[in-house]
């Protein structure tokens, strides 16, 4: 993690004596510019019945998974091979980042700058500690990548979705380029419609010489080239059988778009919709809440993942965010993520040979950081009184 | 009066202090004619076509690539997660860099008065505008779907109306380079007319009549024609000087209004600026140092435009390795730990050969311009002139995929291979410059005739010798002004 505060952990001793610490490893933060122009959303966002919100605990968290097969199986994400995902071109819109946080001391200034490749067997790796993070879209009020994006593919809603309109995206690329978390995943080949053949084989797509029962696919494509029900490269009942696994609620994208998480935005409409229906002339119309949750809440074993409707303050994502443990990934660079972190707390036994005084990724920020402990005066020094808050 | 202009003594110069003129070996004016017409007129020498046809080659391999990156997707490069621009973005900054120069030397040296432009400045300006067209190809075929480009444009539509994201510097870069684009070209033909015309009174068959009759607008060379073209070439200079600086600047806020480290740096303007002019007289250098002594334009492009130009390179070289410099110096001084991260990574980090590359050859190699013997020494101006292209493609490496390639978060770090697709669309761009220039060689006036036989010696009524040789004058009264005149 080189020392950055990504995961910020301490252990139980720490923590009961230093309860905020995770906010006091916040970055020094430039300051906010006053705008000369308010957002007129922000306007739109008072008049919003539902504010959503996701509170991920560290802590919690085992590493798992299954939070990325619930969401592949919801949000119709496609499988685009091993070779694709050796070029980094997965499509998961969560994953699970892993750290493995070695003895700072043992590191040396060269190894921060190796090749990921190499530090497997590197001396300072040994004997790690591991901490896991989901990172999804972190749902920034103040979202890079929507200023960037020329076409205004990506915007905001009133709810404090970052949405992301499909059909108007032309693929420059440009928020992807500008998204801190780099949770923006591009469809850099038309992965639905690869065959099963090309997952396993080679990496290019044989568009001219690969066929399907006895035609060309350029052919096939000639005929029907704007036709979405010519199954492109799969051969037509297999393109049947995938069209079936395919959850109806959500788009099928196709090559040259970018996509990312939406917090399920299918299942926030249908709970919005349901509830409206359900209202009739009341007018009753808050989705009631902690009512739903997107897949990867609903599958996580281990309850890390809570989503919610953070203008409620009983709903359990905002009683959540109200810890002391609450964190902001990234805090420095003033997105504002609608989605925070709470601090992993760990208990070791001092018996044990493995015993660290604190975990190895906080040692490794110390080092990293030098002034800014969070366990010594109250909060970093350049932080004015004023915003110390909870702490 | 006579006899008081006839005291006035000029300065005497030392010989080897004395400006070459800009048309050596007193060259006549037909002279100047025949020899540029020549190019057009004359028997195709083999090397052209042994340039040509290859050129052709690479451009139907451009045209492959490029359907096939259509029809399949941008996954046929390597592009890949976290580094989302990689050849496609390095070659357009690259390209459209080239293309400074050209009209910097066309508009900004013309109203600078420099006169040493007219020998290059024709050449110059087509390959602003063939380099402007390769960088083009790429901004407008990088995206997943190239049929929506039309969308980056404010067109009124009736869906909503949606706009553009006018805050996006993406859509400023759609204004910047297709202003640049076309100013280019309207100053580039507006030079041509005079010239053209040439071509058209000496063209022998009926097509070249008519061709050159067609685009020079029936220009006769009267008084009246020139008054009106040579306000229309400083309005039109007027307007290609702020855009010189312009589009390079709106290039570079592609990447400073991010906030990658590595992008998000006020500097870049003024650094792309320098950089792009650095790189396109590296360009120029590379094209006129063969094209002069194949064509035998010794007199008309000369060791002292040579001379300018590797100034030129070597001021704006030096520009450049200030910001190299700079950058490094506010990454440490900004304390800014994921911009410092990010400067030693350059440096130290997998990709340390592209920064090595970058820095050797911008900023150490044009500091061999100093020293006269190298620039007057054809072999080595070439060779670097080479060299300070190659390290400007690196610069673009450095900053597009360096920046993208570690960021913020360590689990997305990746390392960026190219295909090879990338290298062959890379490959064809030059297929598709070549091919052009060649063309351009072929079908218009290379030099600017008009315009030379504007700065010949004998052009000049002010100049004091007329024309005359210096050898002629006596030691003693050496800056005499009637002495020379009377003989």
């Amino acid at each position: 993690m080189e020392g950055r505060p990504i995961i910020r952990e301490a252990n139980l001793e720490q923590f009961r004596e230093h309860p905020g610490f995770a906010k006091k490893m916040d970055a020094e933060k430039p300051p906010v510019n006053q705008s000369l122009y308010p957002n007129p959303f922000d306007k739109l966002k008072e008049k919003a019945h539902q504010q959503w919100g996701m509170s991920v605990d560290l802590n919690a968290c085992v590493g798992c998974s299954s939070c990325m097969m619930a969401c592949q199986s919801e949000n119709n994400i496609p499988i685009v091979g091993k070779d694709l995902v050796k070029r980094g071109r997965e499509m998961h819109w969560i994953r699970i980042d892993r750290y493995y946080a070695g003895a700072p001391a043992k590191k040396k200034f060269l190894d921060t700058f190796d090749d990921e490749s190499k530090q497997q067997f590197a001396q300072w790796i040994d004997d790690p500690q591991v901490v896991t993070q989901p990172m999804m879209c972190q749902m920034c009020e103040a979202a890079p990548c929507e200023s960037v994006c020329p076409v205004n593919a990506t915007s905001h809603s009133e709810e404090g979705l970052n949405l992301m309109t499909y059909n108007r995206c032309v693929g420059t690329r440009y928020c992807s380029n500008n998204c801190p978390y780099k949770v923006r995943r591009f469809n850099f080949l038309d992965f639905n419609k690869r065959s099963l053949k090309e997952l396993k084989g080679p990496f290019y797509p044989d568009v001219v010489l690969h066929k399907t029962e006895g035609k060309w696919d350029i052919l096939t494509w000639l005929k029907a080239p704007f036709e979405p029900e010519s199954g492109g490269m799969r051969a037509s009942d297999e393109w049947d059988l995938i069209k079936m696994s395919k959850n109806p609620d959500v788009t099928v994208r196709m090559r040259g778009v970018m996509e990312k998480c939406t917090f399920c935005i299918q299942r926030i409409e249908g709970a919005k919709i349901a509830q409206k229906a359900k209202a009739g002339a009341s007018g009753d119309v808050v989705v009631p809440s902690d009512s739903f949750t997107t897949a990867c809440a609903q599958a996580c074993p281990a309850g890390a993942i809570v989503f919610g409707n953070i203008s409620d303050p009983n709903s359990r994502v905002s009683q959540l965010k109200k810890q002391e443990r609450d964190y902001s990934l990234l805090d420095f660079l003033l997105t504002k993520p609608r989605l925070t972190y709470l601090a992993r707390v760990r208990n070791p036994n001092p018996a044990m040979p493995d015993y660290n005084q604190s975990p190895l990724t906080l040692q490794e920020f110390e080092k990293q950081s030098g002034e800014a402990n969070p366990f010594e005066g109250e909060g970093a020094a350049h932080e004015p009184a004023a915003e110390k808050g909870v702490l | 009066m006579a006899s008081q202009v006839s005291k006035q003594k000029l300065p005497v110069v030392p010989a080897e202090l004395e400006r070459i003129p800009l048309v050596r070996n007193g060259r006549s004016i037909g002279w100047i004619s025949d020899q540029i017409c020549n190019i057009n007129e004359g028997k195709l020498p083999i090397w052209w076509w042994a340039s040509f046809i290859p050129s052709v080659v690479l451009l139907g391999l451009l045209g492959v690539m490029l359907g096939y990156q259509i029809t399949t997707g941008v996954g046929v490069w390597g592009n890949q997660h976290p580094v989302m621009w990689g050849w496609d973005i390095i070659n357009f900054v690259w390209w459209i860099g080239i293309g400074h120069a050209g009209t910097l030397i066309s508009a900004i040296l013309f109203l600078l008065r420099q006169k040493w432009r007219t020998g290059v400045n024709r050449a110059a300006e087509a390959m602003t505008i063939f380099a402007v067209m390769c960088a083009g190809i790429y901004p407008a075929l990088h995206v997943g779907r190239v049929w929506y480009d039309w969308w980056l444009f404010p067109i009124p539509n009736s869906n909503g109306p949606i706009w553009p994201q006018f805050r996006s510097p993406l859509m400023w870069d759609v204004f910047a380079v297709s202003t640049y684009f076309t100013v280019s070209v309207l100053f580039w033909y507006m030079g041509l007319i005079p010239d053209l015309a040439v071509l058209r009174d000496r063209a022998k068959t009926k097509i070249k009549q008519f061709c050159y009759g067609l685009f020079s607008l029936g220009w006769t060379g009267s008084n009246r024609h020139w008054s009106n073209y040579e306000k229309a070439y400083l309005i039109l200079a007027g307007l290609s000087t702020p855009l010189v600086l312009s589009v390079h600047s709106i290039v570079s806020l592609d990447f400073s209004v991010s906030q990658l480290p590595g992008w998000h740096t006020t500097i870049f303007p003024p650094y792309f600026v320098a950089g792009a002019i650095f790189s396109g007289f590296g360009m120029v250098l590379t094209l006129l140092i063969p094209l002069r002594s194949m064509f035998k334009l010794e007199d008309l492009i000369t060791m002292r435009h040579i001379d300018i130009m590797c100034k030129v390179t070597m001021a704006t070289g030096s520009i450049v390795a200030y910001a190299y410099g700079m950058e490094f110096f506010i990454a440490w001084y900004g304390g800014n730990p994921s911009e410092q991260f990010h400067f030693l990574n350059r440096a130290f980090g997998p990709y340390w050969w592209g920064w090595a590359c970058m820095m050797g050859f911008n900023t150490v190699v044009p500091q061999l311009f100093w020293f006269k013997k190298v620039r007057q020494n054809l072999l080595i101006v070439f060779i670097i002139s080479i060299l300070v292209n190659i390290g400007m493609w690196f610069e673009r490496f450095v900053i597009i995929v360096l920046s993208l390639h570690r960021d913020f978060l360590p689990s997305n770090w990746g390392y960026f291979k190219p295909t090879w697709v990338d290298i062959c669309t890379f490959l064809g761009t030059f297929g598709l410059f070549f091919t052009l220039f060649l063309l351009f060689l072929r079908f218009l006036p290379m030099i600017a005739i008009s315009e030379v036989k504007g700065v010949t010696p004998q052009a000049d009524p002010h100049h004091p010798l007329g024309g005359a040789k210096h050898e002629e004058a006596e030691p003693d009264n050496a800056g005499d002004l009637t002495g020379d005149l009377t003989k």
